[in-house]
C-alpha cells in the first residue's frame, strides 16, 4: 500500500512501466511481422527456403561441428583485422583532429576509402594474396579503417579548444593530455566508430571469405550456395544478422555508459 | 633550414588572411599527398614487377581507354538508372513509414528493428536473393537499392516529423486548418530537407550494395564490369573501374550536398 501512498511517484513509474511494456509488445510484434514476411516470401517467391528447412539445416550444421569451427575461424580473422583497423585508425584520426596538415593530407584518401565498396577489396585481395588468412584479414582492415578514422577525427575536433589551451598553459604533458582529455572525450565516439567499422568490416569479411577462403562463415555460405541448397545459405545468413543485432545492442549499451559523464 | 625561416612569416598571415590563402595551402597539401601515394604505388609496382600490381600509368591508360570507348558512360548510366528507380521506390515507401515512426513511440519501436535489419543485412544476402528471385535482369538491382535506401529515408523522415514545432501544430488546430493544409504547409517543408539528407546517406550505401548485386548477376553495369575484370584476372581493369567508381561517387555526393545547401539555405540547423 505504500505505493499508493506516494501519490506523486506513482504515475511516473507507472508511465515508465507502461512504456516499457508497450515497447516490448512492439518489439515482439515486429519480430512476428518479419517472420510473417518471410513466410509470405516462401509462398510467393519461388526458391526462398522455408523456416523449418533453414532451422533444421542450422541444427545439422551445429551437430556436424561445422557451425562452431567456421564461426571461430571467422571471428579470429575478424578480430585481427578489426583491432588493426582500430589501432591504425585511432592514430590517424587523432592526428587528423589535432593537426591541420594531417587533416588536409588524409581527407581525400579517407573519402576515397569510404567510397570503395567491400566487394572490390575482397576481389582485389583475393587476386593479390590468394586463398589464405591474409585475404579476409586485409579486407576487414581496409573496410573498417576509413570509418574509424572519420569518427575519431570528428570526436577529437569536437574537444573544446579552451580545454586544450588550458592544458597547454598549465604545462600538462602530451601523454597526460592524451589520457585525461582526449581519451574520455572520444570514448563515446570510438564506440560509434567501432559500430560502423563492425558493420562494414563484417560485410567485407563475408565477401572476402566468399571469394578467397576455404574456411569460415562466408566460405560455408558459399558452399551451400554452390550446392544450390539455399536453406544452408540462409541459415548462415541468419547467423550473420543475429551477430550484427547482438553487437549493435551491446555497443549501444556501452555507448550510453561511456557518455554518461556528459549528461550528469 | 628554409622551413624555419618561412614558418614565422606564415603564422601571422594565417590569422588575418582570407580563406583563399587557406584553400591554396589545403590544395597544395592534398595534391602532395596524392602525389606521394602515387610514387609509393609506382615503387611497389616496380619492385613486384608483375601484372598483379600494375603500374599507375597502365591504370591511367586503362581509365582513359574506358572513358574514351564510351564503356564508362554506358555502364554508369545503366547502374545509376537502376539506383534512381530504386530510390524513387524507396521514397514512396519510406515517407509513410517515416511518418508513422515520427508520430508514435509504439510505431517507432515496432519499425526500428526491421529498419535496422533492412539497412544492415550484409550486401551479399541481397545480392544472392536478388539473383535467385529476380534473375539477371534489371529488376533485382532496383529492388535491392530500394530496400537498402528505405531505412535511411524512413529514419530521416521520422526525424523531420519530430522536428515539427508542436506550437505550430496547435496553432493550425486553433485556426481550424484542414489536415491537407497542415500536411502541405507544415510537414512538407520540415520533412523535405530531411528526405534529402536521407537520400544522400542512403545513396552511399545503396550504390555499394547495388554494385555487389551486379557482381553476382547482371548483364551490364559497373558491378558487371568489375566481375569481368576479376574473372579475366585483369588487376589493371579492376583498379581502373574502382577509380572511376570512386570519382563518380564523390562527384554525386558533392552534387547532392550542394543541392541540399542551395535548397535549404533557409534552415540553419541543418548546416
Amino acid at each position: 500500500m505504500t505505493l499508493i501512498a506516494s501519490e506523486s511517484a506513482q504515475p511516473l513509474w507507472r508511465r515508465h512501466a507502461k512504456s516499457q511494456l508497450s515497447s516490448a509488445v512492439a518489439r515482439t510484434a515486429s519480430v512476428l511481422t518479419m517472420l510473417a514476411v518471410w513466410q509470405l516470401a516462401v509462398v510467393f517467391g519461388h526458391r526462398v527456403p522455408s523456416m523449418a528447412d533453414t532451422f533444421a539445416r542450422l541444427g545439422s550444421e551445429g551437430a556436424g561441428g561445422q557451425l562452431w569451427t567456421n564461426l571461430a575461424v571467422s571471428m579470429n580473422r575478424f578480430l585481427l583485422g578489426l583491432v588493426a583497423a582500430l589501432l591504425v585508425g585511432a592514430a590517424l584520426g587523432v592526428a587528423m583532429g589535432l593537426s591541420r596538415i594531417a587533416d588536409y593530407a588524409l581527407t581525400d584518401l579517407t573519402m576515397a576509402g569510404l567510397a570503395i565498396p567491400a566487394v572490390i577489396w575482397a576481389l582485389l585481395t583475393t587476386m593479390w594474396f590468394g586463398f589464405g588468412w591474409l585475404t579476409p584479414v586485409t579486407t576487414v582492415f581496409l573496410c573498417g579503417l576509413p570509418f574509424v578514422i572519420v569518427n575519431i577525427a570528428k570526436a577529437v575536433r569536437a574537444i573544446p579548444a579552451e580545454t586544450m589551451l588550458m592544458a597547454r598553459a598549465f604545462g600538462v604533458g602530451r601523454a597526460e593530455v592524451l589520457r585525461n582529455i582526449i581519451a574520455p572525450a572520444v570514448a563515446g565516439s570510438t564506440i560509434a566508430a567501432v559500430r560502423f567499422a563492425i558493420m562494414s568490416a563484417w560485410n567485407g569479411l563475408l565477401l572476402a571469405e566468399w571469394f578467397g577462403a576455404t574456411s569460415g562463415v562466408g566460405w560455408r555460405a558459399r558452399y551451400w550456395y554452390d550446392a544450390n541448397q539455399l536453406d544452408g545459405f540462409l541459415a548462415w545468413v541468419l547467423l550473420f544478422i543475429a551477430f550484427l543485432i547482438i553487437v549493435n545492442q551491446a555497443l549501444g549499451l556501452l555507448e550510453n555508459r561511456a557518455t554518461r559523464w556528459r549528461r550528469s | 633550414m628554409s622551413t624555419n625561416t618561412v614558418a614565422p612569416q606564415v603564422r601571422p598571415t594565417r590569422q588575418t588572411s582570407t580563406p583563399r590563402n587557406q584553400r591554396t595551402v589545403r590544395w597544395l597539401i592534398s595534391v602532395a599527398t596524392l602525389a606521394s601515394v602515387l610514387v609509393a604505388w609506382a615503387v611497389v609496382a616496380a619492385v613486384i614487377d608483375d601484372n598483379i600490381v600494375p603500374r599507375p600509368l597502365e591504370v591511367f591508360a586503362r581509365v582513359i581507354d574506358i572513358v574514351a570507348s564510351g564503356e564508362a558512360a554506358s555502364n554508369f548510366t545503366t547502374t545509376l538508372a537502376k539506383i534512381g528507380a530504386g530510390f524513387a521506390l524507396a521514397v514512396v515507401a519510406g515517407l509513410p513509414l517515416g511518418f508513422l515512426m515520427g508520430r508514435g513511440a509504439f510505431m517507432n519501436s515496432y519499425l526500428s528493428l526491421p529498419m535496422f535489419v533492412l539497412g544492415n543485412v550484409p550486401g551479399l544476402t541481397y545480392a544472392v536473393f536478388a539473383l535467385v528471385i529476380f534473375g539477371v535482369g534489371p529488376l533485382g538491382p532496383v529492388v535491392v537499392s530500394a530496400s537498402v535506401a528505405v531505412p535511411f529515408i524512413a529514419i530521416n523522415v521520422a526525424e523531420g516529423v519530430r522536428s515539427v514545432d508542436g506550437d505550430l501544430l496547435r496553432m493550425c488546430e486553433a485556426f481550424e486548418r484542414s489536415p491537407r493544409d497542415v500536411l502541405r504547409h507544415v510537414y512538407l517543408p520540415a520533412v523535405s530537407a530531411f528526405v534529402l539528407v536521407g537520400v544522400r546517406y542512403g545513396f552511399a550505401m545503396a550504390w555499394k550494395v547495388e554494385a555487389l548485386t551486379e557482381v553476382f548477376g547482371a548483364q551490364s553495369g559497373v558491378g558487371f564490369m568489375i566481375r569481368k575484370a576479376y574473372q579475366e584476372f585483369q588487376v589493371d581493369d579492376m583498379l581502373a573501374w574502382t577509380m572511376l567508381f570512386v570519382i563518380v561517387m564523390i562527384l554525386i555526393e558533392r552534387g547532392l550536398g550542394h543541392l541540399e545547401r542551395r535548397l535549404f539555405a533557409w534552415r540553419k540547423e541543418l548546416a
